[in-house]
């Protein structure tokens, strides 16, 4: 009986929560794009075949030159309803004939995997030494506000070249320059909010009834600094992936895969002899998710908000 | 007054990608044309640098602050 | 006796940007006795120390000094004081090593307080909003090793209903419940593991009038009905008047008057209680208002001897006047009321702790005549013990001061004035 009530109160949550995300209109347009690029994502990694993909982790397919040796050379083709992004060509009288239609649908799947996987980590890292940071206090708070004011101080583009550097031009490696500029923020923020949580009285209060430390950081503190962190991992999904292709674009990886970015940087070599669709085709695929989880994340902030949910 | 400090931080990370697109030669295209070469030195010093630029501007807004807001004074 | 403290102290330490640490002197030497059964009512207004005293009671902050022995026969109780009384050391800590809580290490603690809970003002802030009210109930039983979960969770269900809400509340969380039925739960919470002193802070203050009626009347019927002590932290003399046995009332930070109900709140006798209840309106009673002048003294730097001197309408010559407040009251009737007399050379210099001297005085002027004539009105005056004309100046020697204590009256309370000390004491 009382398990009863107990699943259907939390349905009636979940029910809530969905009524308050749906009643606003831009947000849900956000989720459906959003959902556009992650199923586009799973389907390319599952099966490419049924969008017509071939070697996803590939911008040439292998052999390309030899079974299509009329590509040699072949200036980009405007979009058209055989291409409706328009081809473009790998380097200046490179390889041409290819298709970016199909070249986008591969690198969203990497690009969405590469975001999730970078703002995950860096929150989970972040939070983590946030939360105990602020819950612990003394030396060990203090060492850690020092060291990301350290990362503060140099602008994120700059720090992840530098780490980058360090650590190598692969696409893990990007993924992991990333992590270690973006962890900061999450530690930050998680840090502002369990020290604010920390001042509520339920804390004292459970302190009288004797839960330790430990007790007390993960059953009071962590459920109440966890929900806006989602909120933030939602919005930052879009940031990460405009840096993402950002740090691609100005020449980051020293392989080529098919990366948003990747793609904006073949195609800036193309685009001022007039063969435009080459950068912008890219550049809007970015805008557009940058711009969907935005809106998802303003819609997501209202549902958490409890003063919009009453 | 406090988001143009975040501001400037973008704007400088934001330099490295216009004048990669422009091929204006400044600080930015060197950083990321010395970070292509693999070349040590000009990385870690243009590193140093932006971080300069940036901790000064931080340090020039919030003087800017005590000189606006009377009500903020350091000791 | 349920607890009994000694000389408990908390002195909160503020760092200053550049200048040494100084501190914040919230309570000092308190010495709070809680017979069992009883309640205790604590009144102070805001910022005098109370809540600080009560969270001290129970380690939710760590006291500073002294000693908080809980739940120590009277006989032990009794041989403690006279180990303190006679600078007995060995005694007095081999007793406060067994009953003080201040010895306990946290582990030793964290059974202990299933014997002691606390309910907070703020019903909003003292409940975890994610959690659900069986788990908000459950909390001390467990955390406390009182029982298993299983029993908890059962158990949380009978408090709900001793406490006067539904048991189908128990999967609800707090925000879906009003002011009054989460301070339930909140007293629900603190009573779950049967503890012997609870401690409540202010615990209608947020609430609306026609709830804190109810509130009351439930804890009064708990301590009956599970013989509970009870510390009633407050600002509000009606809720004390209602519930409490004994008073104690404090003052920037120290004790300032002890005794039962009846006779603090009736015929209150320190100063400042006059002033306090001088405050309370009686119905049919048509009464004289004692309106203090100032504000309550900034603890970092409390004023030396009774700490209620600068405001008290009565306070005399040993009150614990320093140099200082009597040269600026002097230099300002001297520069204000009297300019015509004395003119605008006169000065005030501070030449020592217990001594001032005036200089710069044109015409036959007598400062003994002032102070005569203002005494009165202007208290620190008092403190003035000789006036000597000598040179060019004229020399004032002080009073100097006296610490009060909480001197025992013949009906059985303490007051912390000098008004009342015992004249065996010594006069000046």
């Amino acid at each position: 009986m009382a398990t009863v009530t107990a699943t259907k109160r939390r349905w009636d949550d979940v029910r809530l929560s969905a009524t308050v995300f749906l009643g606003n209109k831009t947000a849900v347009a956000g989720l459906v794009i959003f959902l556009l690029f992650i199923g586009d994502a799973v389907i390319v990694q599952i099966a490419p075949g049924l969008l017509g993909v071939d070697n996803p982790d590939s911008v040439i397919p292998p052999q390309f030159t030899q079974t299509n040796p009329e590509c040699v050379g072949a200036p980009p083709e405007a979009p058209s309803w055989s291409h409706p992004f328009g081809t473009t060509q790998y380097g200046l009288s490179g390889i041409g004939c290819l298709d970016l239609l199909q070249l986008t649908m591969k690198a969203i799947r990497i690009d969405v995997a590469i975001s999730f996987f970078v703002v995950l980590t860096g929150a989970a890292i972040g939070t983590l030494f946030g939360v105990v940071s602020a819950y612990l206090g003394r030396w060990f708070d203090e060492l850690l506000m020092r060291v990301t004011d350290v990362f503060f101080s140099i602008p994120f583009l700059i720090l992840a070249l530098a780490v980058g550097y360090v650590v190598g031009r692969t696409l893990f490696n990007m993924a992991l320059a990333l992590i270690i500029v973006w962890w900061p923020l999450y530690a930050r923020y998680a840090r502002s909010l369990t020290l604010s949580t920390k001042e509520s009285t339920f804390i004292e209060a459970a302190r009288a009834a004797g839960s330790g430390r430990i007790k007390i950081m993960v059953f009071h503190i962590f459920p109440n600094v966890l929900p806006p962190i989602l909120v933030q991992i939602s919005l930052d999904v879009g940031t990460i992936i405009t840096i993402l292709a950002t740090l691609a674009f100005i020449g980051f990886l020293n392989v080529l895969v098919p990366e948003l970015g990747v793609l904006a940087n073949i195609g800036l070599g193309l685009a001022p002899l007039g063969y435009w669709w080459t950068v912008i085709v890219p550049g809007l695929v970015i805008t557009a998710f940058a711009l969907a989880v935005n809106l998802m994340g303003d819609g997501l902030r209202d549902v958490i908000d409890p003063r919009r949910r009453s | 007054m406090t988001s143009y400090g975040y501001l400037v931080s973008g704007l400088l990370g934001g330099a490295v990608v216009i004048e990669e697109i422009f091929t204006f030669k400044g600080i930015g295209w060197w950083t990321t044309e010395a970070f292509l070469r693999g070349d040590r030195g000009v990385v870690m010093g243009s590193t140093l640098a932006f971080g300069l630029i940036l901790v000064f501007t931080s340090l020039l807004l919030d003087l800017l602050y005590a000189f606006l807001d009377p009500r903020i004074r350091y000791e | 006796m349920m607890l009994a403290t000694f000389g408990l102290s908390k002195h909160f330490p503020i760092r200053g940007a550049f200048r040494a640490t100084t501190r914040l002197r919230a309570v000092d030497d308190a010495n709070l006795r809680i017979g069992s059964e009883e309640i205790v009512g604590l009144v102070g207004e805001s910022g005098s120390g109370k809540s600080t005293l009560g969270r001290c009671l129970l380690r939710l902050i760590e006291p500073s000094a002294g000693e908080v022995l809980f739940d120590i026969p009277d006989e032990t109780l009794k041989e403690y004081e006279e180990a303190r009384s006679n600078a007995d050391a060995a005694r007095a800590a081999d007793i406060a090593e067994r009953f003080s809580l201040l010895r306990r290490s946290s582990s030793e603690m964290r059974t202990l307080r299933r014997h002691m809970n606390i309910v907070f003002q703020d019903p909003y802030s003292s409940l975890n909003p994610r959690w659900k009210l069986t788990d908000v109930i459950a909390e001390p039983m467990i955390s406390t090793r009182f029982c298993t979960r299983a029993e908890a969770d059962d158990r949380a269900r009978d408090l709900l209903r001793e406490v006067g809400l539904p048991e189908f509340f128990e999967n609800r969380y707090p925000h879906e419940l009003s002011g009054g039925q989460r301070q339930r739960v909140a007293i629900a919470r603190a009573i779950s593991t049967h503890p012997r002193l609870l401690v409540l802070d202010e615990p209608t203050s947020a609430l609306d009038v026609s709830v804190q009626a109810q509130i009351l009347n439930l804890l009064r019927t708990l301590r009956d009905k599970y013989s509970i002590s009870m510390l009633l932290i407050t600002h509000n003399i009606a809720v004390v008047a209602y519930l409490a046995e004994q008073v104690y009332v404090m003052y920037a930070g120290v004790i300032m008057e002890r005794g039962t109900k009846a006779k603090v709140l009736r015929e209150p006798q320190h100063p400042y209680t006059k002033a306090l209840m001088s405050a309370v309106p009686i119905v049919g009673e048509r009464k004289v208002r004692t309106i203090l002048r100032g504000d309550p003294p900034n603890l970092v730097d409390p004023p030396q001897a009774c700490r209620f001197h600068p405001r008290c309408p009565v306070a005399f010559e040993i009150c614990g006047w320093t140099a200082g407040e009597i040269a600026e009251d002097l230099e300002f009737l001297l520069r204000g009321k009297y300019y015509a007399t004395f003119g605008d050379q006169v000065q005030v210099v501070v030449e020592s702790d217990e001594r001032l001297r005036v200089e710069g005085i044109s015409g036959p002027s007598n400062v003994q005549t002032l102070i005569d004539n203002e005494k009165a009105e202007v208290r620190s005056l008092s403190g003035i013990r000789t006036v000597i004309v000598q040179g060019g100046g004229v020399v004032l020697d002080l009073y100097p001061p006296v610490d009060p204590i909480l001197y025992p009256t013949p009906d059985g309370r303490g007051v912390k004035c000098l008004l009342y000390r015992p004249p065996a004491a010594g006069s000046v």
